[in-house]
């Protein structure tokens, strides 16, 4: 079965202080129609990057890819163009980001920046046409008095509302992926419960699939059907959501999991994983996560594991080595 | 819009006030009397210069000279020249198209010159641009205009006669717009030499800076060309410290244009000024002085105007 979008043996570096540092190293993973895939980690670990890269969206002056594939609707799209990748950005592929505060922008209003993602795919809609679809797509993301908000300029709104019109934006041209990265992190409980909310419905309506990226174990648990656990620029586990909060198999998904505050349990400190996550500048040579790891052994220091496949999951750790050997090593 | 188009104009009320106020005393206050200047022999009988001490009101309290300056100033009437017995206003008036002349066209020069190569060098950051308008910008910022001048008569005029190196028209007496463009074209470069240099800078900080803006992603991430990107999105949010820079040079313009115009026998209200000073004529000192800050004044206004079109945060604040 060929997947909608497949990822395979992904590596981008950085240039930090003239030299190249490997953020992500042998990212592999697929998307599914209509699915969506949550991937989680802590901050740095390559969630972003990965996504950033896939739309080549990366600043060029200062990050390369060094190998990697993305198969999209059966076409290899790792090679393309400025050019081509615009066709593909908004119109195939969408993405909304964390920070809708900033990321509208400020001197053009909301309308012309809908109509903008409308007719740099399509020039031959009328100006008309155009708005009406802008509006009808203010009003299908729940914004009240859609025709007022198109005329307003993004700080006449507030941090929710900015968001929603970012998810307008970003499916107005039916998209078949939507990246959202960490698309609730700066809004409030409440409205990142809406925003959550609003994803699932038009998820529903458009049978879009949805790359969630965010480190928010909550917000997987309710809206993804698989998860992708990221650390250090390395997949650690792969497995569907509900077999990985019933059964974590590698010690980091472990550590995420148990650092999960429990309203219903009064503990005395809460759970955490010791240490911060190593540098570029020092990766370890074994297992990356070997330097955190509270069942590390002499083989973890000295070799990385590949993604070993056992009971439903894809793991990155020696515990399962009576599992299948998925991809190589690629630490 | 409008309520900031008003707040604007209130606000140049009191500096205009505040501009006369220095004008004045400043002059006021600078040595030798203009009496002195106007009768230059030291015999000159004693009755006579009172008379007409008291005919030019200079016996009067320094406030009442102030507010009678003032009240005239505000009829329009700036005067009469010591030195010449003719009306400032008209002096002024005679003087003034040519000034505005060059520094608008130096100012226009070194937008359509720098934007653009900043713009670029943002772009395409340590590239053959980059390093090349880089170049051109410290060159210009650190060459004084009077040098920059200097240097242009001795290669452009004398060794390489392609430009006359000083007036307005030929002597031949015929005045056509060609004519007068080929003698704008050396004050006007050197009036934009500096101009330019900073701009530059300014330019290429401003819109390196956008680009890396969240919002410079999103539109890229929604399929927009780069070209789009570049001019539609990062150009017009990096234009309001480029405006700044601009309303700021304004004020160096004018001053730039006395040495200029000084120069290449421009004949401009810099020129003017610096006889008026050469031969301490303060009434048409004064008069220019507050004709220059009545236009810097106005310049600011447009400048602020612009930013309310460019920046809808500005025109919708409260």
């Amino acid at each position: 079965m060929s997947h909608l979008l497949e990822i395979s043996n992904l590596s981008v570096s950085f240039l930090v202080r003239k030299k190249w540092l490997q953020a992500v190293t042998g990212v592999s993973f697929y998307v599914d129609q209509g699915e969506t895939l949550g991937i989680v980690g802590e901050s740095g670990c390559g969630k972003s990057v990965t996504s950033m890269s896939m739309l080549h969206l990366l600043p060029k002056t200062t990050s390369r890819v060094d190998s990697g594939t993305v198969i999209f609707d059966g076409t290899d799209i790792s090679g393309y163009s400025d050019k081509e990748m615009s066709r593909i950005r908004g119109r195939r592929i969408s993405m909304i980001f964390q920070d809708s505060m900033t990321s509208l922008n400020p001197v053009m209003t909301n309308g012309a920046q809908l109509v903008e993602a409308i007719k740099c795919h399509d020039r031959n809609i009328s100006k008309k046409e155009a708005e009406e679809k802008a509006i009808s797509y203010l009003a299908k993301v729940g914004i009240p008095s859609p025709e007022k908000r198109f005329r307003e300029y993004p700080h006449q709104l507030s941090g929710g509302m900015r968001q929603r019109v970012m998810i307008a934006m970003a499916l107005i041209q039916s998209p078949s992926i939507l990246i959202a990265d960490e698309p609730t992190t700066a809004l409030d409980v409440t409205i990142q419960a809406q925003i959550l909310e609003l994803m699932q419905e038009l998820k529903a309506t458009s049978n879009v699939s949805i790359m969630l990226i965010t480190h928010d174990m909550g917000v997987v648990a309710e809206m993804a059907d698989r998860v992708m656990v990221m650390y250090a620029g390395n997949v650690m586990e792969v497995a569907p959501t509900k077999e990985i909060f019933a059964n974590p198999m590698h010690p980091y998904s472990q550590g995420l999991l148990a650092s999960i505050p429990r309203p219903d349990k009064t503990v005395g400190k809460l759970s955490s994983i010791e240490g911060t996550v190593p540098t570029l500048q020092n990766m370890p040579v074994g297992c990356r996560f070997s330097t955190r790891c509270s069942k590390c052994t002499s083989k973890c220091i000295e070799s990385c594991p590949p993604l070993f496949r056992k009971d439903g999951h894809d793991v990155r750790c020696w515990l399962y080595a009576d599992g299948e050997a998925v991809d190589g090593t690629s630490c | 819009m409008g309520k900031y188009v008003l707040r604007r104009l209130l606000v140049a009320i009191p500096t205009f006030i505040g501009i006369t106020v220095l004008v004045f005393f400043l002059s006021y206050l600078a040595p030798g009397s203009p009496l002195e200047m106007l009768f230059m022999d030291s015999n000159a009988d004693a009755q006579v210069m009172a008379d007409m001490e008291a005919r030019l009101g200079l016996d009067q309290p320094v406030y009442v000279q102030y507010f009678r300056w003032v009240g005239q100033l505000f009829q329009g009437n700036l005067g009469y020249s010591y030195r010449t017995g003719l009306p400032v206003w008209d002096m002024v008036a005679e003087r003034i198209g040519p000034t505005l002349l060059i520094t608008i066209a130096s100012l226009v020069l070194s937008v359509l010159i720098a934007i653009p190569l900043g713009v670029m060098s943002a772009y395409k950051p340590y590239s053959g641009w980059d390093y090349f308008s880089s170049g051109l910008s410290f060159i210009g910022a650190a060459t004084p205009n009077f040098f920059a001048g200097l240097v242009f008569i001795y290669l452009l005029s004398v060794k390489v006669n392609i430009f006359p190196s000083s007036g307005m028209y030929d002597s031949a007496g015929t005045h056509t717009f060609l004519d007068l463009v080929h003698h704008m074209v050396l004050p006007t470069l050197v009036l934009s030499i500096q101009q330019i240099g900073s701009l530059i800078r300014q330019t290429r900080g401003s819109v390196l800076e956008v680009l890396q803006d969240d919002f410079i992603r999103t539109a890229r991430a929604k399929g927009c060309l780069e070209s789009r990107v570049l001019f539609r999105h990062a150009l017009r949010n990096a234009l309001s410290p480029v405006i700044t820079r601009i309303g700021s040079m304004i004020p160096f313009l004018v001053g730039g244009a006395v040495v200029t115009e000084q120069l290449f026998s421009w004949p401009g209200l810099g020129s003017l000024m610096v006889l008026s000073i050469n031969s301490r004529d303060y009434p048409v000192i004064m008069g220019i002085t507050v004709v220059i800050a009545v236009a810097v004044l106005i310049g600011n206004l447009i400048i602020d105007l612009i930013y309310s079109v460019l920046d809808p945060r500005i025109r919708y604040s409260k």
